[in-house]
């Protein structure tokens, strides 16, 4: 079921990337990922905050979501910070900035994937409700 | 390496979409759609994310 749901998706994705026009530069493309993913994660940890609240979470859950988040939190933080170096750099230094910024992108990348499942198990096993299942 | 960059937003985005949708995806990255990201406005990107203490702050109600 989900990989019915994936190949659209992915079309859709690329569609939108194409439509952001000037996305091409790195710390733009940079910029514009650390951005959106920062108001996806605080959209999950609401509704992970509201499951919370609702009872349908464990203390040890949420003591596992705390830990990922504050993870993503540091990997956010550094990633940002090498971009503002990555800015301001000149010349070869650039490219060992490049490097570290997307190592950095690929902890925020996973982190954000894991909280998304998280949020997908635990929402599977709680009763719906409007508020968390917008956009289905 | 620029295209390990894009083919990481384009993670991003696919999350975005499963999440909220194509059109609400597309406000959200139209959001971040600026010229080159100034040093004003990395250092807003760095305090988007709150501390976690933020969220979970209620007791779940009996």
């Amino acid at each position: 079921m989900m990989k019915k749901k994936v190949f659209p998706v992915l079309v859709i994705a690329a569609l939108l990337l194409a439509a952001c026009n000037g996305c091409s530069s790195f710390s733009k493309t940079t910029y514009s990922s650390l951005g959106t993913a920062a108001i996806a994660v605080n959209s999950t940890m609401l509704a992970l905050d509201d499951l919370y609240q609702r009872g349908y979470l464990s203390e040890t859950a949420k003591d596992k979501i705390v830990s990922v988040h504050e993870k993503y939190r540091i990997a956010h933080r550094a990633a940002v910070t090498a971009l503002e170096n990555y800015v301001n750099a000149k010349g070869d230094e650039k490219a060992d900035l490049k490097k570290e910024i997307e190592l950095q992108l690929g902890v925020v990348t996973g982190l954000v994937a894991e909280l998304n499942r998280m949020l997908a198990e635990y929402e599977a096993k709680a009763p719906k409700t409007n508020s968390v299942t917008e956009g289905e | 390496m620029g295209d390990t960059t894009e083919l990481r937003f384009i993670m991003v985005i696919v999350e975005l979409v499963l999440k909220y949708g194509v059109p609400a995806a597309m406000s959200i990255i139209r959001m971040w759609d600026v010229e080159e990201p100034t040093l004003e406005d990395l250092e807003a990107l760095k305090e988007m994310v709150p501390p976690t203490s933020t969220y979970f702050k209620d007791k779940p109600s009996e």
